[in-house]
């Protein structure tokens, strides 16, 4: 019974998201105050639904209903409670649940909170939300339904696929899904002022938390993503500039130029049409992230091609969304106006070269990701863009860009001064040589992009600390800088953390890209490989049993010039059900990098494992870093001028009426 | 207590009265007044954009001129939306509309009960496992019987072939047993082992790749398709294993080579053989979705064509020209010395093709498997540099 309420509960959703949809935009068209209202209460029942429809499919994995198609094929009754939960979302059918749920989730949000929001915007913002949940709901109930049954109902399930069950991918998709779904809003705002055909200037006081929000969801998602690459697939690198990894990529690179963008908005009335762009492409790169990775286009076209009602469905969804989004745009955004002038050496200037470089840095990932799909759809056989096009391509892309963000917060509105800058940034030149050269002499040479990158990694965070210095008057008046520094805008703490924690993935980046040491060999008991100076002892192997998967456990004690180091334990599971194993890299971690063992199959009588043994120079500092701009964004998002009260109902042309409803 | 039908519906109606009465709420209820005008949200921001150009001027964010020049900004927009204010005094339309209401009320829970009910069981219960586990006997006996009976024969199947791991009847009962408990991906790997042990059986081999196929449930696996392949050379007229070779091609995009092999099956078939309906359903299917009449694949002679020369009257992108089925027909009936020889004629042939036709990346990585198969490492070696080199 509860799998069919659930189903309903989702059908009904439906309906009311085609209500949401059609009413409060006519009612907008018309001045319909009426109408437009309608949008509230539709919004927050979708959302109650769909928590009840989410709530329902949880059920039935919890209690392992395998007559529910979508539970039979990605669970198991000796599943560890929690992956039994995260099994939910950790699937095609099941996963389009979350990411309704996290749409309906925000739509209610707006409504709620949009008090402050003129009627018709929000009336529009809401319908355009609605449309692309009925998109969805569509797409869900015709070709990829969580609640079908069968009957007789299975005796077992087919088990989850083993890669999956793990903390770290249990809580990825969520992550990824609300950074993805948030972009929804941005879109939603800039078709609504589209079609409006103006952008308020709560517009962009508006975007800009819902873009940040967004942008630090997605980059947890990434990083959560990143991280269980690196521990769980054993192959001791973080990043492969693999399809699924892009389709998460592109969104956040697109994004990172919107929230950018969004401050020009709303500081100084211009780049109007950029932003507007930027958010139908970042939120069109995230349906297309959504639909690559849960499609099966990218395991194989023909896969695809097999499942034809929903490939087509799918092409038909991006085709209106980022099809209709973008005519609209090309027909409306001429009619936007912007006031504010500037320089190209200018803070305004600064933010567009970001814009400029993040952009066309997503179209060189979406050209990398889809052209070998491309070429295999049309019959030109396979070909594989791997990591060497994208190092090439996209690091010299960056390099510039990065180079300007020292400059880019010294530079005023307006027009900037470079050579002023320039003079106040001399500490940070000093301090990039020095860094260039200690990296030069300490690791004896190296990749030239590895210095590269620790030199601008140096320079990036040497620059906004200078930045800061100055804000506060460090040097000029350091009497008063500690109160000075408690008083900076929260949006200001935002950027100097976030910046800071880009210098220190780069640097973890630049480290872990130019100075990895492998060494892969077969070790029996007792033996010792040295990597980088540090002593790794293997001392056997023994056998073991989890929940639902056995192991092969292999110790390894690891020594520096004799001291003790660690003790590492690297496994290797067996998951019957699936036929799977899977590897759990061990990994001890220092500041100056990650001792990493891995255990293969046995080899020989004698005890004898084959083992891959890495040393990961500074990778900690990419997860330290991301979290930092986390951090930074989610500070951001708090900045108080995000609250403003909404206008009395009285048209009044006196300040003051209007004054009392903000405080 | 109340049969689960009963509960379902009274749930479906509590949640759409519900909805609906919470969504119609503004419509049956409207609030009175009209809306602020569009700029007094903007005055809002602006004047909030003032008092912050205040308080950076306090903290030294900005010094005099800026600040001045930023008030300046703003205080400009701000008149602007001021002015625009005054001049729209329009009172907004505040009419609900019966005529929405009533269609609403019908349009939501009618539309909803009525393609829920196209989709969802609404009679079907749900079985959670502990319950079924508990009310375990309301399974028929004989089903019990079939089941644990089914269960204990593979674990002493199991035990014997632990003791006894070459056995290939063995491997393939406990392939078989698996099948039928619909356990492909373990079935698959007992009749891997049958396979292997037994050097290549054919009857197990099409077993194999069967349950590899069940197990993928989408595409033939390529290992599947590999099997497959080889079972053909050694019985070329195994019926299962050209249906599924030929459902490989299709799933593959080569819908001529699965029109083919499917025509050529069907001719070749008793009318009342087992497998004919499922062939002619997928050569309807085949003909629908790649366009094709089957009559143009029909055979021209009755009997296949032996020893038909290597395609060279007009020149065939590689992928395409892989060995025919009279190439495979005939070297199934080779002896090992003739088939090698014929297999060295093949990639001499591709290796001449290659020469004149020095760009084809996927002819070099044919002929690189080809000689690896043939155990000539060097030459192998050579044509993966050359494939390496191409785009």
């Amino acid at each position: 019974m509860i799998a069919e309420a659930g189903h309903f509960a989702l059908v009904l959703a439906l309906f009311v998201g085609i209500v949401q949809s059609t009413v409060p935009m006519v009612g907008a068209h018309r001045d319909n105050t009426i109408w437009m209202a309608m949008a509230k209460p539709a919004a927050m029942s979708q959302f109650a639904l769909i928590i009840f429809s989410f709530g329902a499919l949880t059920y039935s994995h919890v209690v392992s209903d395998f007559s529910v198609v979508n539970v039979y094929q990605n669970s198991h009754s000796l599943k560890p409670m929690l992956y039994k939960v995260s099994g939910v979302w950790g699937n095609h059918e099941g996963s389009l649940l979350l990411w309704v749920l996290i749409l309906t989730g925000f739509g209610s949000a707006v409504a709620m909170f949009g008090g402050n929001l003129p009627p018709s915007l929000k009336a529009r913002v809401l319908g355009v939300q609605a449309m692309v949940s009925v998109g969805f709901y569509l797409f869900m109930l015709l070709t990829s339904n969580p609640f079908e049954r069968m009957f007789p109902a299975a005796l077992d399930g087919q088990d989850m696929n083993p890669l999956l069950q793990d903390p770290g991918l249990a809580f990825h998709p969520p992550f990824l899904y609300l950074g993805y779904v948030g972009f929804s809003m941005a879109f939603s705002f800039a078709i609504a002022a589209l079609i409006e055909g103006r952008v308020d200037a709560a517009w962009a006081r508006w975007v800009r938390p819902w873009t940040l929000a967004a942008w630090s969801f997605l980059t947890i998602g990434i990083a959560l993503g990143s991280w269980w690459a690196y521990y769980e697939l054993g192959w001791g690198g973080w990043w492969f500039w693999d399809p699924v990894e892009n389709a998460s990529f592109m969104p956040w690179l697109a994004g990172t130029a919107l929230l950018h963008s969004a401050i020009v908005v709303e500081k100084r009335d211009t780049m109007k049409s950029w932003t507007i762009f930027l958010a139908i492409l970042a939120f069109s790169m995230s349906l297309l992230g959504t639909f690559l990775v849960r499609s099966g286009v990218l395991t194989s076209v023909h896969a695809f091609a097999t499942d034809p009602e929903r490939g087509v469905f799918i092409l038909l969804l991006l085709m209106i969304v980022i099809g209709g989004s973008l005519a609209l745009f090309a027909l409306r955004a001429p009619a936007l106006k912007s006031t504010g002038m500037f320089k190209p050496i200018s803070r305004e200037g600064g933010l567009l070269l970001n814009n400029l470089v993040m952009s066309t840095g997503c179209a060189v990932v979406l050209l990398g990701t889809l052209y070998p799909l491309f070429l295999d759809a049309v019959g030109g056989g396979k070909v594989s863009i791997g990591p060497p096009f994208f190092n090439a391509v996209f690091i010299p892309l960056m390099l510039p860009m990065l180079f300007a963000m020292g400059y880019g917060p010294m530079l005023s509105w307006k027009r900037g001064d470079l050579a002023g800058a320039s003079k106040r940034l001399i500490v940070a030149f000093i301090a990039t040589g020095i860094a260039a050269a200690a990296t030069v002499a300490i690791a004896d040479g190296g990749p030239f992009f590895g210095i590269i990158g620790m030199a601008i990694a140096v320079w990036m965070g040497v620059s906004v600390l200078v930045e800061m210095a100055e804000r506060i008057r460090l040097f000029k008046a350091p009497g008063k800088a500690f109160a000075r520094l408690m008083h900076q805008p929260r949006a200001t703490w935002g950027m100097t953390l976030a910046h800071l924690g880009m210098a220190m993935a780069i640097a973890g980046m630049a480290g872990a890209g130019g100075w990895k040491a492998e060494s892969i060999q077969v070790m029996k008991p007792g033996e010792t490989v040295t990597v980088s100076g540090y002593d790794f002892t293997f001392e056997g192997a023994k056998s073991g049993r989890g929940p639902n998967y056995t192991i092969i456990q292999g110790d390894f004690q690891v020594t520096r010039d004799g001291e003790p180091v660690a003790m590492l334990h690297a496994e290797k599971r067996n998951y019957p059900v699936r036929q799977m194993p899977t590897t759990e890299a061990a990994i001890h971690t220092l500041m100056t990098g990650d001792l990493y063992a891995v255990i293969g199959d046995s080899e020989g009588n004698e005890g004898g494992f084959v083992t891959r043994i890495y040393f990961n120079p500074l990778v900690v500092w990419m997860w330290i870093g991301s979290l930092f701009m986390v951090v930074g964004g989610t500070i951001s998002v708090s900045d108080r001028r995000y609250r403003i009260g909404a206008p009395t109902a009285r048209q009044s042309k006196s300040g003051k009426s209007a004054e009392a409803a903000s405080a | 207590m109340m049969p689960d039908t009963l509960q379902l519906w009274l749930v479906m109606a509590a949640l759409s009265i519900a909805v609906l009465l919470y969504i119609l709420m503004p419509l049956i209820r409207p609030r009175g007044g009209a809306n602020a005008a569009r700029e007094a949200y903007d005055i809002n921001v602006y004047k909030d954009q003032l008092k912050e150009v205040e308080r950076d001027l306090e903290r030294g964010l900005l010094g005099d001129d800026a600040a001045e020049a930023a008030r300046m900004e703003i205080k400009r927009r701000l008149l602007a939306a001021d002015a625009a204010v005054s001049k729209k005094v329009k009172t907004p339309e505040a009419k609900s509309g019966m005529v929405l209401i009533v269609a609403l009320a019908v349009f939501v829970p009618v539309g909803a009960v009525l393609m829920y009910l196209d989709l969802g069981s609404p009679n079907a219960p749900d079985q959670p496992l502990a319950e079924r586990t508990a009310s375990a006997p309301a399974m028929s006996q004989e089903e019990t019987k079939r089941r644990t009976s089914l269960a204990n024969a593979v674990a002493s199947l199991v035990e014997k072939l632990k003791e006894n791991p070459g056995d290939v009847r063995g491997w393939t009962l406990l392939g078989r047993s698996h099948a039928s408990m619909e356990q492909y991906g373990k079935s698959a790997g007992a009749y891997g082992k049958a396979y292997e042990l037994s050097d290549g059986d054919p009857k197990i081999g099409v077993s194999y790749a069967e349950a590899m196929a069940f197990d993928a449930r989408t595409m033939i696996p390529q290992k599947a398709v590999e099997v497959l392949g080889a079972v053909l050379l050694r019985d070329p007229n195994d019926p299962k294993a050209r249906y599924y070779m030929a459902l490989a091609k299709a799933q593959k995009g080569d819908g001529e080579g699965a029109m083919r092999d499917w025509v050529n099956l069907a001719v070749t078939s008793g009318a009342d053989d087992p497998w004919m309906g499922l062939v002619n359903q997928q050569i309807e299917r085949a003909a629908e979705k790649f366009g094709l009449n089957p009559a143009d694949f029909m055979p021209t002679q009755s009997a296949p064509t032996f020893q038909r020369p290597f395609p060279q009257s007009r020149p065939q992108p590689s992928m395409q020209s892989g060995p025919s089925r009279a190439d495979m027909d005939a070297a199934a009936q080779m002896t090992d010395e003739q088939r090698q020889q014929m297999i060295q004629s093949m990639v001499d042939g591709l290796a001449e093709r290659l020469r004149k036709n020095p760009d084809d990346k996927q002819g070099w990585l044919r002929l690189e498997r080809a000689y690896r198969v043939l155990g000539d490492a060097a030459k192998a070696d050579d044509a993966a540099a050359r494939a390496a080199k191409l785009p």
